[in-house]
């Protein structure tokens, strides 16, 4: 049906096409009628009648879900980078069915256009995940495709050869090497010393530090969204905590830098191993073309941090941020949704 | 089967008649009235507007109505030995044993009985009443056939509707029909040799002008008995053909000119009637147009509050799709392939055999 000449700049009008990044804490889309719209990767449930009659809802998303989610069965499905698959597992497969279902509606797509999508999935996402992502996005698109997300970062912004991506996320940080072609196996690492990590490490330290200061996880990680930072001259974090019912404050200063430091020595281990395997030729181009994506990546200093961690061990770096951290995925993946030839989409239909 | 018929008479074997031998057993109980000397009487009843009832709420409403009337003029006419059928749209009654004023408080107690009965019509209370033409064997002065009583009857109720309803008329031309009767029946006779009896159920036409005499319940309960007054005024026995014609003019004159008012007013209460039924019907229609527009509304909250949103249509301002002038236009072009073939791989490893061959 299609030719080859489809693939012209002039695309059929009446075709939706969406970008979207399955994040592990966030989800979010860009769509090529102009909407962009993100959600974080909570759903709940009303846990009984009561509850339903209250929020009179069937299903929250996002910081609602997360406001309200002592009233509700709660799920955070993609909690690793992939769909959790726990003795929960049926359960969390429909939260993040409903996800997807939530992010494509929020595109605002029209009934009358077809909705090609391509979704950036975790690189590690396992053959079954893959499988439930797409079974629960054809239920809402007409063509779908999935594409790793360090990939779609790196297209986003056109840096197709020795580059470096990094997608810091919130339960894992991938390591991506592009050198004009696909990313294979061997050129991709992934480790949990991400976000999440840094929550638990943060929470670790203070309760060491200040065992009588009382706190939830959910307070440790707007904190650290907040004051985030691995500077030496950082500004001061001084934030309440109540002990024994009375607001406290503590300074967390250098708590907050050694948590966020944290991530950052085996993220300079996963850059060395793909530096060191690479084709010797383009090793120093690869190291002064570091690209830091993902939510992780406003830790402020980061940049700085890594390129002098990579200049003690690897003898320099040049280390450059992503614009936008929150929709860095999710435009590299409508960029390739825009560029894939209408044949492809057709035959995956 | 009559609604009239079945109720009426409910219990009794006479449920069993169809309306022309009811009528047959009228004619033999008012033979034996005559022969034993015994006072009855006729009342033909007819509910005002039934066609009209009938347009707006349906042949069910129709139905009970007259099932309703029928019954109460059972429980009224008291006397087990009534008898009663349809004729046509009219409940035909004879209550034997029941002297002349019998009939018009008969009459009374049934226009009262019918004011108080109320029905529901498309969710609306409907009031009904009824006219009723009436007639009874007491005359005193002559042998008196059953259908000239129905013709007396017939005339009353005429005029009782022509009048607006909602009353009970006894004209007193008796003698009148008698003689019109009977001279019809000579003409036919003459006609045709085999003199036939005359078939029940299809009494004989009425006289235009037949009404006479009005008695309306409530309103002077002496009312003059006109015929009586003319052979008064003539000094006329019965059964004078040449006298009669010129009794037959002054009662019609004199009926006419009772009638003329009579018809003024009925008119003015038909107008006003009209008013009343014009000004319903506008205020349904209001309400109609109100509800509707309710609705109207209630749709666009609803669908407001389920958010149906048309979307927002694509646009090619942000990403132009994969250009040719794009300096990795060959790199991206091969991407794009290996991406398609590593989905393709994907759809036949989740469900062998049933992706396409690339
Ligand atoms: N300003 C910030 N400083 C440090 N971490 C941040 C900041 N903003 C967001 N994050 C963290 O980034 C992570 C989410 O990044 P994101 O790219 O959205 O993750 P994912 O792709 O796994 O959904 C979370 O752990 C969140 O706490
Ligand atoms: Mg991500």
């Amino acid at each position: 049906m299609a030719k080859q000449s489809s693939e012209a700049t002039n695309k059929d009008q009446g075709v939706l096409y969406l970008g979207i990044d399955l994040g592990t804490s966030r989800t979010s889309v860009t769509a090529s009628n102009g909407v962009r719209e993100t959600v974080a990767s909570y759903v709940g449930y009303p846990k009984d009648v009561v509850a339903r009659k209250l929020l009179q809802k069937d299903v929250l998303f996002g910081d609602e879900a997360l406001e309200k989610r002592l009233s509700l069965d709660f799920y955070r499905p993609l909690a690793h980078g992939v769909i959790k698959s726990d003795n929960e597992s049926a359960k969390n497969l429909k939260a993040a069915a409903d996800l997807i279902g939530e992010i494509i509606r929020r595109a605002r797509p029209r009934r009358d256009e077809l909705i090609y999508a391509v979704i950036g999935a975790p690189a590690q996402a396992s053959i079954n995940n893959k499988e439930a992502i797409l079974k629960a996005a054809k239920e809402h698109v007409d063509s779908v495709m999935l594409c790793s997300e360090p990939f779609s970062v790196a297209y986003g912004i056109d840096m197709l050869d020795d580059t470096l991506v990094i997608d810091i996320g919130a339960g894992t940080t991938d390591l991506c090497r592009m050198h004009g072609t696909m990313p294979e196996d061997a050129d991709q690492i992934t480790n949990t010393f991400a976000g999440d990590h840094i929550d638990e490490t943060l929470a670790k330290l203070i309760r060491e530090k200040h065992p009588e200061a009382q706190f939830s996880i959910q307070m440790i990680k707007s904190i650290k969204e907040k004051h985030s930072n691995v500077a030496d001259n950082m500004p001061p974090v001084v934030v309440n905590f109540p002990v024994k019912g009375k607001p406290t404050p503590f300074d967390i200063t250098d708590l907050v830098r050694t948590s966020c430091r944290s991530i950052v020595p085996p993220m300079v281990d996963a850059i060395g191993e793909l530096i060191g395997t690479f084709d010797p030729e383009f090793q120093e181009r690869l190291k002064g073309r570091v690209l830091l994506g993902g939510g992780g990546s406003q830790i402020r200093g980061l940049d700085a941090e890594i390129e002098r961690q990579m200049y003690e061990r690897l003898g320099g770096g040049k280390v450059l941020r992503v614009e936008e951290s929150m929709y860095g995925g999710a435009n590299g993946a409508l960029k390739i949704a825009h560029d894939m030839p209408a044949e492809y989409w057709e035959k995956l239909r | 089967m009559s609604p009239f018929q079945s109720s009426l008479f409910k219990g009794s074997a006479r449920d069993l008649f169809t309306p022309q031998q009811v009528q047959q057993l009228m004619r033999v109980e008012f033979d034996r009235s005559k022969r034993h000397g015994h006072p009855l009487v006729m009342l033909l009843i007819a509910v005002d507007r039934l066609a009209q009832l009938q347009d707006l709420y349906g042949a069910g409403l129709r139905d009970d109505v007259l099932r309703a009337v029928a019954g109460l003029v059972r429980t009224s006419s008291r006397a087990s030995d009534a008898l009663g059928c349809m004729l046509d749209d009219r409940l035909l009654v004879l209550t034997p044993h029941t002297p002349a004023e019998g009939a018009a408080s008969l009459a009374r107690r049934i226009l009262e009985g019918v004011r108080a009965m109320s029905f529901d019509g498309l969710g609306r209370t409907t009031r009904i009443t009824v006219s009723i033409g009436g007639a009874h064997s007491q005359t005193g002065r002559m042998e008196l056939a059953f259908d000239t009583l129905l013709d007396v009857a017939e005339g009353g109720l005429k005029v009782a509707r022509e009048s607006g309803g909602n009353r009970y008329v006894h004209s007193d031309l008796y003698e009148f029909f008698e003689e019109r009767r009977k001279r019809e029946q000579r003409e036919r006779e003459r006609l045709a040799p085999p003199a036939a009896i005359p078939a029940a159920g299809a009494p004989p036409p009425v006289a235009p002008a037949a009404a006479a005499a009005i008695e309306v319940p409530g309103e002077a309960g002496d009312a003059p008995l006109l015929g009586a007054k003319i052979r008064e005024l003539f000094g006329l026995g019965a059964g004078e053909n040449e006298l009669l014609a010129r009794i037959q003019q002054e009662v019609v004159a004199s009926a006419l000119r009772e009638m003329k008012a009579e018809i003024e007013r009925a008119l003015g209460e038909r107008q006003s009637e009209h008013r009343r039924e014009i000004d319903t019907l506008e205020r349904r229609i209001q309400k109609l147009t109100q509800a509707l527009g309710m609705t109207d509304a209630e749709l666009k909250r609803a669908l407001s509050q389920h958010s149906v949103d048309p979307g927002v249509a694509s646009i090619y301002t942000s990403v132009q799709g994969l250009s040719s002038n794009d300096v990795q236009h060959e790199l991206k072009k091969e991407l794009m392939s290996k991406i398609f073939q590593a989905n393709l791989e994907l759809r036949k490893q989740i469900s062998p055999g049933k992706s396409e061959q690339a």
